[in-house]
């Protein structure tokens, strides 16, 4: 979304502002010998961590320089590997003005990085280009020091992580900026000591904190990137024109607003014809919502514009066919608008990337571009391919956004905002169901499955995309890898799947895999009787077993239900036994007022003659949960974990 | 443009012109090749050797016209043209053809996007990649690519795939050389005899034309192999030429690559001072070849990292040995070269040598090219046996890198001396996990206490993975190697012994408890000692055409499980002795009891590296018989 952003060079230098006098020169490593000499359990310690930002003018242009100063102690093989090879990207790089490497080896000797041996590699990926070199001389013990220095574009806002596997120590965060131009700064997920002060014509914002421990990143249902410390960065206001902050929410709206909206009369007569002919007129308002996405995603796509003119342009890309990200948004917002569809654009991002803050507006909180309809209160993803209306990607639900309104004042359009909270499906909507019928085979040596596994609103995404989009002989081996993993030997006699098309809705239609299958392992012989390992007919479950410290907060995308029917044939001349296992009863978090609970797990049976049902319930009604409650998250995950180890036993009538 | 390329242009537009009947040239190929998402309709690489001032010019015309299928096409629609600093692409140009009413409306695609490609093995090469951007290919869409492409370096060309996974109406291959030059080819895999071979000799020109119609390559998505093991293509190679009165040597033979291998690392590949006295000190104190040969792999492994830089001719001469013992990090190359220097300076006879991975099907015996081999490893010989000494790879010295296990190596000895030698396969009780447990019931839960040690590549492995984590990782994945029984598994105790040493077979000594493991009710309990079911899953699904199935290495599996029966029970029932036996995999299961004692034992053993489709059967029949005894439990009944 970098084309949304409107840099803003008005800033007029009122008298001539000097670089800060800053270089990449080498510390005093002495000044870090009491770290260096603690004896530490982890990778990796990082003895410094500084970013050092600077905003000065060049003539009347606003310049930025950053530079970045890390001393890195070695402590074992794996640090080495990782630390071993470096590159900067140049993304938003205009130069870079110096590079400073050194590795510190246990005896004392240095080695300095010999810059014919950095290398670029062009655009890698096609996401920019990269400075790369690999540092020489690195062993364990020794010491690594990274300084770099580069020119900027200007962009007024940016973000630094100061957390990773191994132990971060001095960490500072630095701005200069001529004395009239205010920022602003502010951390996360850990406290820093601010201070903004101004000296002589320079105004100096700085983010100070002294230790910051390692964060394990493999936790299960956690989101590591949002948890990870960091300190986001945004110009606010020239307090020389401005009272008011003027890099604010009010300011994205009229970017975004002027960037997706406006166009020329060419464009406009082009979204006309468009519309004419993706026929619209005399449906509902869900379903013109519904045809307009599958006729736009159907024939245009996201694909790089770099080296043709214009390609934001609506008349170039009805022509071309495809556009970038944000050309295929505003060919969305306008097709809608022009249809009069109501509709606001939403600026948000990941929750899994960044908690979005209404109180500190960054550009980086508007990473990514959803479209609301307030008639029906749900979403369509104008940029992803594989979504539908009323489905977009889990991560966005519960984060808060920038909704944009167009209002109308005469002949004058113009947009207002107001930030909530992007609103998911009821939990209910979301669901991973199993029906099973199972019965024996009449030489008891393994049984015949029915399954119909249910994929339900939000969960169907974990799956329909890929087989939306494979080609015929990939989705079956996907189906037949997914059903492989119910069991360790399953033989599928025959599968399909009903309502796997990218344009079926999966909130009314879920994504079904209907399968019979031949399962052995799930019976077992000793003697005379059989031991029936019926739990194991849900599939793996996720477990939290193992006994750790919890670091993070519990998180999930999206609350949802498992439901689970199991009808069982028991053959005839046995009986059943071990039965009372299978009442389970684990709810947790429970609210007393309503005597409810916000998450379980429970199982009961019925024995009819020869039929076995059993019914087994799963919910989360939230999408997180504070570390606090970790164990109870636990007790009902394990529930469902331990569900699948009930063994019941099947005995000769006597 | 070339006369020649207009023509092409010209041949292309006609074959538009014969084919405007869109609606019916889409049905026609749906019902042909009904499964497919694409069909190529004509792929061809014209190859033009010709001599220009004492030298070989070379240049090839690439032409692809493809038809799309089906409607969702998007993230193949696009085309990739691959390049590095060794050819150059010019003149490419393409087109987009949309059925519009029976005819096609024709776009000239102008939007050309170069790229580099991340590589998860290689930190840096100069490999990019122009992507010609395309709208969404619906169903009737062609597209139609040509470009030219120049060869700098005559070594570096000789390779033509007929087609990747699509069906393809027709594809030639052709190479056109003049008199003076000598070139040989090989066409592989045309198990079905599809490939058909012209030869037309003109007075000054020869011209080899080799072509697949109507071919549908129909291997499963899922191969183990790379296709190369099973898709028709051609290798070739420029032998020699005459120019300016002189005979100019290519590749004529395994001798001739031989040849330029050694002269582009022969500058490199000597013993410094600095170098001889690093090998002085890591071999000090001993006289035994051996043991100096073992000391100076370990110190490589141990202290160089591999870092690939693929950089032109950088891909394939080695940086000297002195430049990488201070980086400490280097690629194969470099440590192939610096391992060869010290153990040279410790009077070792080692050498330089090339070899391709198991991806590679090709041996230097069937063709000499620089398609062979993608790897560069030492070899030392001491007493007339060869030691393949890689250390990119953590193995001891009797053990191959096990990515080249069973391939072979161009071993350079000398200016004019070479062999080729085999890669063996090491065989299966040298790659061993023997897991012997004592256990014991208490209530549910299952309790064990034992010890596991590991051989080969087992032991090779596991230690190198626990060498590179922190405390709580190396935790985690002795978990996972010893973990058992159900995801219940609690390690609750482990030791390790000889992870350090490469020479000694790691033993990871450990006690553990399974919650609910056992099963109970009234008077008897059900323990399934199956603790560990390696290869259930591993069956081969015979509705999926593939190639053969690929084992990392050979390997035998030991299991001892002894259980305590609890006081004042009996074993009512064992399961009886399971077993199959076929040459390359087999197994046997057995039960037996002593002294109040239920022992089980299981033995597996793998013989081979891949399974061959006529082994199928047998193979599913062994992971068969296999679950069958995963399947069983014992009984133990209260005394009466």
């Amino acid at each position: 979304m970098r084309n949304l952003i409107l840099i803003l060079l008005l800033f007029k230098a009122v008298t001539i502002f000097s670089q800060e006098d800053t270089n990449c020169s080498f510390d005093d490593i002495a000044r870090y010998e009491n770290l260096i000499n603690t004896e530490s359990d982890v990778s990796y310690e990082i003895l410094k961590d500084e970013r050092l930002i600077e905003y000065f003018y060049e003539g009347e242009q606003l310049s930025r320089n950053i530079t970045s100063s890390r001393i890195i102690k070695i402590n074992d093989e794996r640090a080495i590997d990782i630390f071993n090879k470096f590159s900067i990207s140049l993304y938003n790089i205009i130069d870079i003005l110096d590079i400073k490497v050194r590795t510190i080896q246990k005896d004392g000797n240095v080695i300095e990085l010999d810059k014919s041996n950095i290398k670029e590699v062009e655009n890698l990926d096609e996401e920019g280009s990269y400075k790369i070199f690999a540092i020489d001389g690195i062993e364990i013990g020794s010491i690594v020091e990274i300084n770099y220095k580069t020119k900027n574009y200007p962009r007024l806002y940016g973000s630094y992580y100061f957390q990773g596997s191994g132990k971060t120590n001095n960490v500072l965060f630095k701005l200069v900026s001529p004395k009239h131009l205010k920022f602003d700064a502010k951390s996360y997920n850990s406290q820093f000591l601010k201070e903004d002060t101004t000296i002589g014509d320079k105004r100096y914002l700085t983010l100070k904190c002294d230790e910051v421990d390692p964060l394990d990143d493999t936790e299960s249902y956690s989101f590591p990137d949002a948890n990870k410390v960091r300190v986001e960065y945004s110009y606010r206001k020239n307090v020389e024109y401005h009272t008011t902050d003027y890099y604010s929410y009010n300011l994205a709206t009229q970017n975004i607003y002027s960037t997706l909206y406006q166009l020329d009369n060419k464009e406009i007569k082009a979204i006309e014809k468009l519309i004419l002919k993706i026929k619209l007129n005399s449906l509902e308002l869900e379903d013109k919502i519904f045809t307009v996405e599958k006729y736009l995603k159907e024939n245009f796509i996201i694909a790089p514009i770099d080296n043709i003119d214009d390609g934001i342009n609506i008349s170039n890309i009805i022509k071309n066919k495809y556009s970038s990200e944000i050309g295929i948004i505003k060919l969305f917002v306008n097709v809608l608008k022009y249809a009069d569809i109501n509709h606001n654009v939403v600026g948000t991002c990941e929750k899994s990337y960044k908690i979005f803050d209404k109180d500190f507006m960054t550009w980086n909180y508007l990473n990514d571009y959803l479209i609301f309809f307030p008639e029906t209160n749900k979403l369509l993803a104008p940029a992803l391919i594989e979504y539908r209306y009323p489905a977009i990607p889990a991560e966005f639900y519960y984060n808060d956004g920038l909704f944009l309104k167009l209002v109308r004042i005469g002949n004058m359009e113009n947009a207002v905002h107001i930030i909530r909270t992007i609103p998911d499906h009821d939990y209910t909507d979301s669901y991973i169901n199993h029906y099973i019928t199972a019965n024996f085979s009449p030489e008891m040596d393994l049984i015949n499955v029915n399954i119909r596994h249910s994929f339900g609103g939000n969960a169907a995404y974990t799956i329909k995309p890929y087989y939306a989009f494979f080609q015929k002989e990939q989705r079956q081996l996907m189906i037949k890898e997914y059903i492989k993993e119910i069991n360790d030997d399953v033989e599928i006699v025959d599968f399909r799947v009903e309502n796997g098309e990218i344009n079926t809705n999966p909130f009314e239609y879920p994504f079904d895999i209907v399968t019979n299958l031949k399962i052995h392992s799930i019976i077992e012989n000793a003697g005379n009787s059989y031991l029936l390992k019926v739990g194991e007919l849900i599939g793996r479950q996720v477990e939290l077993y193992q006994e750790h410290e919890r670091h993070q907060k519990i998180d999930f995308n999206y609350p949802h239900i498992l439901d689970r029917e199991i009808i069982l044939d028991i053959p005839e001349g046995f009986e059943v036994k071990g039965l009372e296992k299978l009442n389970m009863d684990i709810q947790r978090d429970k609210d007393e007022k309503n005597d409810d609970y916000s998450m379980g797990f429970l199982s009961n049976y019925e024995l009819n003659g020869n039929t076995l049902k059993i019914k087994v319930y799963e919910y989360y009604k939230m999408p997180e949960y504070p570390i606090e409650q970790y164990e109870e998250f636990r007790d009902v995950v394990n529930a469902a974990a331990d569900f699948t180890k009930i063994v019941l036993v099947l005995k000769p009538k006597s | 443009m070339t006369g020649k390329f207009l023509k092409l242009l010209i041949f292309c537009f006609l074959i538009v012109q014969k084919n405007s009947f869109s609606q019916a040239e889409l049905e026609a190929y749906k019902n042909k090749y009904p499964n497919e998402s694409f069909v190529i309709l004509k792929k061809t690489e014209k190859v033009d050797i010709k001599i220009k001032d004492c030298k070989l010019d070379i240049s090839i015309d690439h032409y692809q016209e493809k038809l799309s299928l089906s409607n969702i096409n998007h993230d193949i629609s696009d085309q990739y043209i691959g390049f590095t600093s060794f050819n150059e692409i010019s003149d490419i140009e393409s087109y987009f053809y949309e059925p519009e009413g029976n005819k096609y409306k024709k776009t000239k695609i102008e939007n050309i996007v170069t790229s580099s490609r991340s590589d998860n093995t290689v930190f840096f090469d100069d490999y990019q990649s122009k992507r010609i951007v395309f709208p969404n290919m619906h169903a009737g869409c062609k597209s139609v690519v040509s470009y030219k492409e120049k060869i700098k370096d005559p070594h570096l060309i000789g390779y033509f795939r007929f087609t990747n996974f699509f069906p393809v109406e027709f594809a030639e291959f052709s190479i056109t050389y003049p008199k003076e030059v000598n070139i040989s080819y090989k066409v592989f895999n045309d198990w079905d005899n599809i490939v058909e071979i012209e030869k037309q000799e003109s007075k000054k020109n020869t011209t080899v034309k080799i072509s697949v119609s109507e071919y549908i390559p129909g291997y499963s998505l899922q191969n183990d192999f790379d296709s190369d093991y099973y898709i028709p293509h051609v290798v070739f190679y420029i032998n020699d030429y005459e120019a300016c009165e002189e005979n100019i040597d290519v590749i004529p033979d395994l001798e001739g690559l031989h040849n330029w291998y050694y002269n582009i690392t022969s500058k490199s590949n000597f013993v410094s001072p600095e170098i001889k006295a690093l090998s002085d000190s890591i071999t000090t104190g001993t006289d035994s070849p051996i043991e100096k040969m073992r000391s100076i792999f370990y110190w490589v492994q141990d202290n160089i990292r591999y870092v690939a830089f693929e950089d032109g001719y950088g891909g394939f001469v080695p940086r000297e040995a002195d430049l990488v013992v201070k980086r400490k990090y280097g690629d194969c190359k470099d440590m192939t070269n610096l391992t060869t220097q010290l153990l040279k300076a410790a009077n070792i006879n080692a050498y330089l040598s090339w070899v391709g991975t198991r991806s590679i099907p090709y041996t230097y015996h069937n063709i000499p090219t620089i398609y062979n081999d993608n790897h560069m490893i030492c070899t030392a010989e001491i007493n007339g046996r060869y030691y393949i000494l890689d250390a990119t790879a953590y193995t001891s010295i009797d053990y191959p890198s096990k990515f080249i296990l069973g391939k072979d190596v161009l071993v350079s000895i000398s200016e004019n001396e070479f062999k080729v030698i085999d890669v063996p396969e090491i065989a299966y009780d040298k790659n061993t996990i023997t897991d012997s447990i004592n256990l014991s019931i208490d209530n549910s839960t299952l309790k064990g206490t034992g010890a596991v040690t590991l051989s080969g590549y087992y032991d090779f492995d596991l230690a190198n993975q626990a060498n590179y984590s922190d405390k709580e990782n190396e935790r985690r994945k002795i978990e996972n190697h010893v973990g058992k029984g159900s995801d219940k598994f609690q390690l609750d105790n482990y030791s390790l012994k000889n992870f350090k040493s490469r020479g000694e077979n790691n033993i990871i000594e450990y006690e553990f408890h399974i919650p609910d493991y056992v099963t109970s009710f009234e008077n008897h309990i059900y323990v399934n000692l199956n603790l560990s079911t390696p290869y259930s899953k591993r069956d081969i699904d015979m509705n999926e055409k593939i190639y053969a199935l690929s084992l990392g290495n050979h390997t035998k599996i030991r299991v001892k499980n002894t259980l305590q029966i609890p006081e004042n029970y009996s074993a009512t029932y064992l399961p009886e002795k399971i077993s199959y036996h076929h040459e390359q995999f087999g197994f046997d299961v057995k039960y037996e009891i002593s002294d109040n004692q239920v022992i089980y034992n299981f033995d597996l053993y793998l013989k081979t590296l891949k399974v061959e489709q006529k082994d199928f059967e047998n193979w599913n029949q062994f992971i068969k018989k296999l679950n069958v005894a995963y399947k069983k439990s014992i009984e133990l009944t209260l005394n009466n």
